[in-house]
């Protein structure tokens, strides 16, 4: 296993803003990653989409900083910028060379204090964000898929039943005044996290956010910002959706609602989904794809949501719609078979190598490095995970991944998504 | 309190990482990077074997060639091999580009001479089960069905054909159509591999914290590898002169419009390469651009518009376009041309500045790591281009004006040489294009 540490250096500033500074003098760049706790998981299903839509209206630009200028300004640099909302916060990052470092700092400090919002700006990121709903998830075959696995994971008005893209409907009921209300619970010092990684030594780089995001004071929130708690029990009853859709292949999903990501249980369970389903030597690509040949691909994927209750799917499409049904008892099996008796030890080795070489792959770069530590600090309080990742992964028995699965995976706490391929028929023949 | 904006000094050029070269005995020429700190090692192994290679109507058999070899081989038949590479936390991968067949690894530091190992199995000895390659043909055959369904996929396979003469390869899908996939037996594969795969012109890339032993590992693996000496030709793009201008791909209840507009230019041997570079991305290349500006700032029309020119081997292809909502498509494409036609005027100083800055200082960023200069290395490889071009191209980005850019740019993509494809709903679409002056001809065939 390599031996590594990433240096960590942290602060919180006066008013609340959490920043950690993490140096590395072998990169050409600096990363600047700012996260707000907030996200899709606290609208409400009349607002769905709105943070995401506000994620966008952060570039409206500033007194000092006109409409769409952050973008513009970071790329003269010679530098990275974008932003992405999930459903448990937002993010903000510039990379940049050395020297554009305090500038970057300058344009996240002005937009946290002074961000101006015109209607102008309010209604077109409103068409931007509908495009991006179509080009994204409306017009791609199987875009709406997520939609209907979270509906049928989560009741009406829990904070993970809405897809994050959210829906044309509410995008429409966007005003000003809710702009303004957002702005003020959410985007506030005390509920951000600053992570610098990169070419920067530590202490100018706290002298510098100091200068620039030390002054920033916001007014007491009208509404505090607070997360709802999403804990339910898991499904029961085995909700099923059946849907036929304009595609090639059918789809079979089943779903689970799983621990909150970071939680032991949640480690465990990700680390069966790899046993079953990851590379070519997982269990279920060896039964479905190689053996049997009854599915032509199949995929594990765990949410990684943390109010509560995430979500654990195992999806696999069928060659022919008629297996679907022995599809789905051929995935149970194989989860019933490792409930029982767990991985073996060269499987859990197998999973621990690649996950240390996808790590490493990840870390390589100081803008996916600084975006971690922030998950870590902002989601799980403790940007030192980043430096106990492999051994945590390491920690994990053979029982553990068994005794997760016989807590969260069984067949009774399951939902399923058939989606189903309108015309059957993709003319296979070959000579 | 108000913090006056901090100033930036301008970015200076950027020079591509050094590399040894050597050679091996089997002739393959090795370029190794050595960048501290990646623990992460990146390879990759580009044979001369462009798609031209393919027997006619066979189209797609090198991707297949490529896509099956990591399923066994001789020495670790079948699953043993998936289990091996990933016992030792190795990814591998393989595939079939224009102008190359790529192999590589992606490893740790300690796992690396197992990753050498493997990946000269991989390359001499697949074990081509008649099984797999008929589960992979079968495979192909749905990812082409899941393309059909997709408009952009759609139009970019349309644009190949609207572009290129259909006596080139290049007119037709990498990994090959429907009917040419289903043509493909494993007998073919097997002799496609035998008089192809060969250390004759293959260039190994290899970047990373690079052991000191690297050449004692390469001569007990890659270095074994043998084959023939196949003659290969690499293909100049002739122009498709009968396509009618206006493509239009029927999409029905398609909820967006998904507009392109190609052409062929030069590529980097020319000698306005930088100028054409810094033009397209003053025009559409950054958030920052004219098409950006306009279509989604201004008017909301799409969630990104974006140009730029993909150089190849011997010709560049340039793209423009968006997708956007039914109704306001016509009026997207008559403003997107009328942007290319630089209607608003040439290209001003401050935009050229803003865009050659953005070139010249993304390059250390975008090549951060090993993944980005084993990948980059090996495109130049197979374009037959040394690394040092790149920073004959960053010296040349300095010497663009807004003059130069514009003629460039105006002169490359004149209006005739511009090709269009639209993929979305049909008679929705007709009816609006027509009343802007449009004359769309409908086109169905897919590949």
């Amino acid at each position: 296993m390599l031996d590594y540490h990433y240096p960590l250096h942290e602060a919180v500033l006066p008013n609340g803003l959490r920043v950690i500074v993490s140096e590395d003098a072998t990169s050409p760049a600096v990363a600047v990653n700012l996260w707000y706790r907030v996200g899709s998981g606290d609208e409400t299903r009349a607002t769905s989409g709105f943070a995401h839509l506000f994620e966008h209206l952060m570039f409206s630009g500033t007194d000092a900083i006109a409409a769409g200028e952050h973008l513009s300004a970071i790329e003269e640099v010679g530098g990275h910028v974008n932003a992405t909302t999930s459903a448990d916060r937002t993010n903000y990052f510039e990379m940049v060379p050395p020297h554009a470092f305090e500038f970057a700092l300058w344009l996240e400090a002005q937009r946290m204090e002074n961000l101006a919002v015109t209607q102008f700006n309010l209604d077109t990121q409103r068409e931007v964000v509908k495009e991006e709903k179509r080009q994204r998830y409306d017009n791609v075959p199987y875009g709406d898929e997520l939609a209907l696995l979270l509906a049928l994971a989560y009741p009406e008005e829990h904070p993970y039943a809405q897809p994050t893209i959210g829906r044309m409907e509410t995008l429409d009921t966007a005003s000003l005044d809710m702009v303004q209300e957002f702005y003020d619970t959410w985007y506030r010092p005390e509920l951000a996290t600053l992570v610098v990684c990169g070419n920067v030594d530590v202490d100018s780089a706290f002298a510098l956010v100091e200068k620039h995001f030390g002054g920033i004071s916001k007014p007491p929130a009208t509404s505090p910002g607070l997360h709802r708690d999403g804990t339910i029990e898991p499904l029961a009853g085995i909700p099923r959706l059946n849907v036929t859709r304009d595609v090639p292949l059918s789809d079979l999903t089943l779903c689970w609602r799983a621990p909150a990501a970071e939680t032991p249980d949640d480690l465990a369970l990700d680390i069966a989904g790899a046993v079953l389903g990851a590379g070519q030597s997982g269990r279920l690509y060896r039964r479905l794809v190689l053996d049997t040949e009854i599915a032509e691909s199949v995929s594990v994927a765990p949410f990684g949501f943390v109010r509560g209750t995430s979500l654990a799917t195992i999806g696999a499409r069928p060659r022919k719609t008629s297996d679907m049904e022995r599809l789905e008892e051929m995935i149970l099996e194989e989860v019933a078979a490792l409930a029982e008796v767990g991985p073996t030890a060269a499987e859990l080795e197998r999973v621990l190598v690649n996950v240390e070489r996808e790590l490493f792959t990840e870390l390589a770069t100081v803008d996916h490095r600084a975006d971690v530590i922030n998950r870590y600090a902002t989601l799980f309080s403790d940007p030192d995970l980043i430096n106990r990742d492999l051994e945590r992964v390491r920690s994990v028995t053979p029982d553990d991944v068994a005794e997760s699965l016989r807590r969260w995976m069984t067949a009774d706490k399951r939902s399923v998504l058939e989606y189903r391929a309108a015309n059957d028929e993709v003319e296979v023949e070959t000579a | 309190m108000s913090i006056p904006r901090p100033t930036i000094p301008k970015p200076t050029p950027w020079a591509f990482p050094r590399h040894d070269e050597f050679f091996l005995d089997n002739g393959v020429r090795v370029w190794a990077f050595d960048l501290p700190g990646q623990l992460v090692l990146r390879t990759n192994l580009a044979l001369d074997l462009p798609l031209t290679a393919e027997p006619t109507g066979m189209e797609g058999i090198a991707a297949l060639a490529a896509e099956v070899a990591d399923e066994g081989t001789t020495n670790y038949p079948g699953e043993t091999f998936a289990e091996r590479v990933e016992g030792h936390g190795i990814s591998l991968h393989s595939g079939a580009h224009w102008e190359a067949t790529m192999c590589g690894a992606q490893v740790t530091v300690s796992q690396f001479a197992k990753a050498l190992q493997l990946l000269t199995e991989l390359v001499n000895n697949p074990e081509y089960r008649d099984r797999d390659i008929a589960r992979h043909i079968e495979d192909e055959l749905v990812e082409i069905a899941d393309l059909e369904a997709n408009p952009g996929a759609r139009v970019a396979t349309a644009m190949s054909r609207a572009l290129v003469s259909s006596t080139c390869r290049s007119a037709t899908r990498g990994s090959g159509t429907r009917e040419s996939v289903a043509r493909i037996t494993p007998e073919l594969v097997r002799e496609f591999h035998d008089a192809y795969w060969t250390p004759a012109g293959a260039t190994f890339v290899v970047a990373g914290s690079l052991p000191s032993d690297l050449r004692s590992l390469l001569n007990d693996t890659i270095s074994t590898w043998q084959g023939p000496q196949p003659s290969v030709t690499h293909e100049k793009l002739l122009p498709n002169e009968s396509s009618s201008p206006l493509w239009l791909i029927d999409h029905p209840g398609a909820p967006q419009a998904t507009l392109r507009v190609g052409a062929l230019t030069p590529t980097r041997d020319h000698p306005d390469w930088a100028q054409a570079q810094v033009a397209c991305t003053a025009m559409g290349g950054t958030f920052g651009s004219r098409l950006n500006a306009r279509l989604r700032e201004d008017r909301g029309y799409t969630y990104g518009a974006s140009c730029h020119i993909a150089p190849q081997r011997f010709a560049g292809i340039f793209t423009a376009g968006l997708n956007c909502r039914t109704e306001v498509a016509a009026d997207a494409l008559h403003e997107l041309l009328a942007l290319l036609d630089l209607a608003d005027g040439p290209f001003t100083a401050p935009e050229i500045d803003a865009a050659r800055d953005y070139r010249i200082g993304v390059s250390p960023l975008s090549y951060d790591n090993a993944g980005a200069i084993a990948h980059q290395a090996a495109v130049f490889a197979s374009h037959a281009i040394a690394p040092a071009w790149f920073n004959d191209f960053q010296r040349s980005l300095q010497e663009t004006t807004p003059d130069r850019a514009t003629e460039v740019f105006a002169t490359w993509l004149a209006p005739e040489k511009r090709h269009i494809v639209i993929a979305g709903d049909a008679k929705q679409l007709l009816p609006t294009l027509r009343a802007k002056g449009f004359d769309p001809e409908l086109v169905g065939t897919f590949g």
